[in-house]
């Protein structure tokens, strides 16, 4: 470091040395020994600002390009070896309990449990189906009643910040309870059956209103689809296809199906472009649901629904068949909808027949008619339109059907506790059992202990199967199972639990498993591939989730809200994160470019952030799809509305908040602490979130901290005087131009591609 | 976060300096003498109020008692009325489940307690003091204001459930399986401290430390068993009143709720309550909906059926205040139930108009000083939230707490000098 001292003389000391200590940073008497990692972090903040150009300051004298470099060099050569060294003594993992999604997780994997409630990547929130301020009343979530998990810097996976405490070692034990239920089978009965359902038109026997209400009794051996599936808050279920038989119950009984669906396009070219605006020149999507029977079946507002499958259908009108099996809880059922069908609330039989059928139309009945005679009227218009044959574009779904699979009996979930015999000792059945929830080797020393508590149960007259469930329930709450540490001596089973909590938030599977016990994990070319399949497995969207939630602090988004309006009637949160997942998660998958995350030319979209935040019509149906960025809304991660929102204070975007947000997560330079004299800033919104206020700072009227603020506020989106934050969500789609500079490759962001950091 | 540790270390350092004279200055002398066991009742309807017929024209303590506030004219002295008094938000019917936090449901996850109710809250200060920590109630109507501090909704039990839970056994099956449940899981806590302590003895010392955690929470879940155990073996008192019928209208069920309610705070068997009442049709003469009343456009039909069903609430606040005035109140060892029973009339939406300003918010008992209708300010930069309210009775309550949901501080004004 001494060969730094003249350049320090020079240009620095005046400043920051003995007479003064400006920003209170003193140079002089800063340590040169960069094995700590406090001096650490100071010199790489002068290598910061010396790369930034920030200092010395301009208004003094400048030191010669050449010189200045050379300072640069020496700093970045001496940072390097240090963090060379620093990276050189082992890191060694702390012990820590599991956080809850990752309990839920595990105890999904670890029991085998399918129930669409373990699916869900984020924690339970209050969901308010359909605007209106009421939530749901209860959950069948398992982590339902856990406090939320200490955060550190946006990380719920650090063990100094996870708390234990007896209130949720109780609701350990019972969430360990309730998911064991699930997993157990009612064997008593044998096999549930459940027959092949055939559903054939009517297929839906009610509703949904207009045109293909009307059309049902025209409709010889098969049901439509004419019009959109709207969003939720629009009230309409149309476009929605259920079989009634089924909608009030669902399938019935828990399993794997397959269900299949017959179905036929028809004028996907026509000559009602007038009225109807469908998309002639693409293949019409028909979109396979699953949808919860007990929050309505056709309810557009029912938040339990996901897509399972979305098949393009050929333009020749002739039945074709479309298949998918899939696990489907008993209150569940399928739905069809055309993902990408037009839309028009005003369009109706009268309409059709007076522009495209004039011969047959007939001039409603006067203002102020009796009900009976209007609805006449409209039952002879809709006849006319049907009969003479409707040339409009349409879906028509001539059967749905519903296979069971045939799956072992009893299912893996109750064989993996209580054996497939039934008469297996508990001892090994226990033994077996901690194999997998220990995530290790374990010898019967280890689990006697919970071998006696089952016999004690069996001894106090319990059957078997409840006694082991009590054995089972002591093992989940257990610190092998609920605390993640490496064990000496358990080689790479460590390595495929670190990776398996990483990457799925959850339990190493059993590949994982067999190539740890053959030793062959940590086998570098094993490793990679193992990597590759990982990210490709399903269970991967966990961590796609919790990466932007956790790096881009996206977990934020929902503590400000706007104060109202279509971001909840519309659950436009829900579709946030689902776009800043698929845009994430695509990057994952192509091993995509880092400087995608700042500006690329595409961005993915579905139709309802499409309409409703970036004013486009371009983008049908309800899966997000990777479609070309429009200036100026721009693509990349930082511009995405659930950024956006994340960073904004639910009235109006605040450059603070958002340069802060840049500094801290996005260029990893967080700004210094506000001075100790200023008030925090106040989010202006309805829903005051002052946990989340308190480290900001409006310091621009305070002149005590001029130094600070400067940079904030030039890394910050320019602000401009809108009163909605989505509004800027759409202004600030494109970074200005002065401020694209800092994020190219040649600027401040150089740092941490090109140092050790 | 930096600030946070340097403000720590000053407060660590501050510490070491003042410790000692500061810990012997605030010794007790003497044991504190127990806290007096207190009690909170929340009446609430979901609709809002006709406040032409609600609030007093006048302010102070000599007010003109407004017609829907009849009822209570007997007690005057002993409950306030306030006016500009509301949580701040917007959002019509959404707004009634915010009446005991302060927050609505959708945006709960931004607050550390979430949308915990002042209810539940009580409840985990009541702890296994009483049978039920807490009891949310309803009489035709849906009870929304109770929720954990996960933002889950608390189910309601109605009166055929509220008389069950108060006097009659819970079946022997029932009391069974609690029973084998307590003693399952002493056995599985058992269990796991056993493997805990080898566990612990392959750790370091930091780990050790961390794992300190885990040891000290099977040990408090095994006290807290001990203290919830003996409540199966506790019998429930005996039923001084004959079972209510349940579904003769709003008028008797409701009026049997409030007597159920004096005979839970009068045998201990809970000390935190809240109530939702509502109509059934036909109730009080009256043919039509509570929802349809509420949205009155001024019609006189609608109005006129919507002033008899609030009068009634009002009144059964008044019954409920005279029979707690009739009860001495033996587990404080003098006055009445009255003296240490805080009950709160409220609704989180003001109006059937959606209006959610100006809340109709009455405060009754808990030894406050009361007796009059209290102004606050109305300007809205120096309007107070509801907030206040709910964490002065939190504190009047005896729970030792700064902030409650969205509170600034406590109402000054409601404690005697």
């Amino acid at each position: 470091m001494s060969d730094l001292q003249p350049f320090l003389e020079a240009h620095c000391f005046d400043c920051h040395g003995e007479d003064k200590q400006k920003g209170d940073l003193r140079l002089d008497a800063l340590g040169r020994d960069l094995g700590d990692a406090s001096n650490l972090g100071a010199w790489q903040g002068v290598l910061d600002q010396l790369r930034d150009g920030a200092m010395p300051p301009a208004k003094r004298r400048q030191p010669d390009p050449p010189e200045k470099q050379r300072a640069i060099d020496l700093l970045a050569r001496h940072l390097a070896d240090a963090y060379a060294a620093a990276d050189l003594a082992p890191a060694r993992p702390v012990i820590r309990r599991l956080n809850r999604l990752e309990l839920r997780n595990t105890l999904r994997d670890l029991l085998y449990l399918e129930q669409p409630v373990f699916r869900q990547l984020g924690v339970p929130r209050p969901e308010d189906a359909n605007g209106n301020g009421s939530v749901s009343r209860h959950s069948e979530d398992p982590i339902r009643e856990f406090p939320a998990d200490e955060l550190d810097h946006g990380f719920d996976t650090i063990g100094e910040r996870l708390v234990m405490s007896d209130f949720l070692l109780r609701q350990i034990i019972g969430a360990a309870e309730e998911c064991l239920q699930l997993a157990t089978a009612n064997v008593t009965g044998g096999r549930p059956e459940v027959g092949a359902r055939r559903f054939t038109a009517p297929i839906r026997t009610e509703g949904p209103g207009g045109l293909e209400e009307q059309s049902r009794q025209f409709n010889a051996g098969y049901d439509v689809l004419m019009q959109r599936y709207r969003e939720p808050g629009a009230s309409t279920s149309i476009g929605r296809l259920a079989p009634s038989a089924i909608a009030r119950s669902g399938v019935g009984v828990s399993g794997r199906y397959r269900i299949t669906v017959e179905a036929s396009a028809h004028h996907q070219r026509h000559p009602w472009g007038e009225l109807i605006g469908s998309r002639q020149d693409e293949p019409m999507l028909l979109g396979l649901h699953l949808i919860d029977s007990q929050r309505g079946a056709f309810s557009e507002g029912n938040p339990n629904t996901e897509m399972l499958a979305q098949w393009p259908l050929p333009d020749d009108g002739m039945p074709h068949e479309y298949s998918v099996e899939s696990w489907i809880d008993a209150k569940w059922l399928p739905w069809l909808g055309w993902e990408n069908a037009p839309y028009d609330r005003g369009l109706s039989a009268e309409r059709l027949v007076e522009t495209f059928l004039p011969d047959r139309y007939q001039p409603p009945p006067p203002k102020g008619a009796p009900d009976q005679e209007r609805r006449d009227y409209r039952d002879a218009m809709a006849r006319a339109l049907f009969t003479a044959g409707y040339a409009g574009p349409h879906i028509r779904i001539h059967r749905i059907q519903i296979d069971p699979l045939p799956g072992a009996w009893p299912p893996r979930s109750h064989t993996a506790l209580y054996g497939g015999r039934g008469d297996e000792p508990p001892a090994d059945l226990i033994l077996a059992f901690a194999q997998r929830a220990w995530r290790r080797p374990v010898d019967a020393a280890e689990t006697a202990r919970y071998a006696a508590l089952a016999d004690r149960q069996i001894a106090a007259g319990a059957p078997r199967d409840e006694a082991l469930r009590v054995a089972y329930t002591a093992m989940l709450a257990s610190p092998n199972f609920y605390y993640l540490r490496d064990i000496a001596g358990a080689g790479d089973f460590n390595l495929a639990s670190r990776l398996s909590y990483f990457l799925w938030s959850s339990m190493p599977d059993a590949e994982l498993f067999d190539l740890a016990a053959a030793g062959k994990l940590s086998e570098p070319a094993v490793l990679r591939a193992q990597v590759d399949r990982m990210l490709d497995h399903r269970n991967a969207a966990s961590f796609v989730r919790r990466f932007t939630e956790s790096w881009l602090r996206l977990d934020k988004l929902g503590s400000m809200p706007p104060p109202g309006g279509f971001y909840f009637h519309r659950q436009m949160e829900r579709q946030m994160r689902e776009q800043a997942d698929a845009y994430f998660a695509d990057l994952v998958r192509r091993n995509g470019q880092v400087r995608d995350v700042i500006d690329s030319d595409y961005t993915f979209l579905n139709e309802r952030t499409a309409q409703w935040i970036y004013k486009r019509d371009d983008v049908w149906g309800d899966a997000f799809r990777k479609v070309p960025a429009r200036p100026p809304h721009g693509g990349g991660m930082l511009t995405l509305p659930a950024a956006m929102t994340a960073t904004a204070n639910g009235v109006d975007t605040s450059p603070v908040i958002r340069g802060v947000w840049l500094l801290e997560s996005v260029l990893g330079t967080p700004p210094k602490p506000p001075p100790p004299n200023i008030e925090p800033s106040r989010p202006t919104c309805a829903a005051r979130a002052p946990s989340a206020s308190s480290s900001r700072h409006t310091a621009r009227r305070n002149p005590a901290a001029p130094a600070t603020t400067r940079s904030t506020r030039s890394a910050s989106l320019s602000n401009r005087s809108t009163n909605s934050v989505l509004a800027h969500a759409l202004q600030d789609g494109g970074l200005p131009r002065r401020d694209r500079h800092r994020l190219h490759p040649a600027g401040r962001t150089a740092a941490s591609q090109t140092s050790p950091r | 976060m930096k600030s946070e540790l340097n403000r720590r270390r000053f407060l660590r350092g501050a510490g070491v300096a003042i410790a000692l004279p500061m810990l012997e200055s605030l010794a007790p002398a003497a044991p504190a003498a127990k806290a007096p066991a207190k009690r909170f009742v929340c009446l609430s309807n979901n609709y809002g109020v006709y406040p032409q017929a609600f609030f007093p024209a006048d302010g102070g303590r000599d007010y003109a008692m407004p017609e829907t506030l009849r009822p209570l004219e007997p007690h005057r002295a002993d409950f306030t009325v306030f006016s500009n008094l509301d949580h701040g938000l917007l959002g019509g019917h959404a707004c009634v489940p915010s009446l005991l936090s302060g927050v609505m449901p959708v945006v709960a996850p931004s607050f550390p307690e979430m949308n915990l109710s002042l209810d539940q809250k009580l409840a985990a200060h009541v702890g296994a003091a009483t049978r039920f920590p807490s009891m949310t109630l309803r009489v035709n109507e849906a009870n929304l204001i109770s929720f954990t501090r996960t933002g889950v909704q608390v189910p309601a039990i109605d009166l055929r459930g509220m008389y069950r839970a108060l006097f009659i056994d819970d079946d022997a099956k029932d009391k069974a399986a609690a029973r084998a449940r307590f003693a399952r899981h002493g056995s599985i806590l058992d269990t796991v401290l056993g493997e805990a302590k080898s566990v612990e003895r392959t750790l370091g010392r930091e780990d050790q430390a961390k794992f300190a955690e885990y040891l000290e929470a099977v040990r408090g879940l095994e006290r807290k068993i001990a203290l919830d155990e003996p409540w199966l073996d506790r019998p429930k008192p005996d039923a001084p009143v004959a079972e209510p019928p349940q579904g003769k209208g709003t008028e008797a069920d409701l009026k049997a709720m409030v007597e159920l309610i004096a005979l839970a705070i009068q045998t201990d068997s809970s000390r935190v309550f809240t109530l939702a009442s509502g109509f059934a049709n036909g109730d009080f003469g009256l043919s039509g909906g509570y929802h349809g009343f509420s949205h009155h456009g001024e019609r006189e039909k609608e109005v006129g059926a919507l002033k008899a069903i609030e009068r009634y609430q009002v009144a059964m606040m008044g019954y409920l205040i005279e029979l707690l005035k009739a009860q001495p109140d033996a587990l404080n060892g003098g006055g009445t139930l009255f003296d240490h029973t805080v009950i709160l009339y409220g609704c989180g939406m003001a109006t059937g108009q959606h209006t959610t300003k100006n809340l109709p918010i009455l405060l009754a008992g808990g030894g406050f000083k009361l007796g009059e209708h209290r102004v606050l300010p109305e300007h809205k930069t120096e309007r107070l939230p509801a907030a206040n309210l709910l964490l002065s009775i939190l504190q009047n309550f005896g729970v030792e707490s700064g902030r409650f949901g969205t509170s600034t501080g406590t109402l000054a004004g409601l404690e005697w000098a």
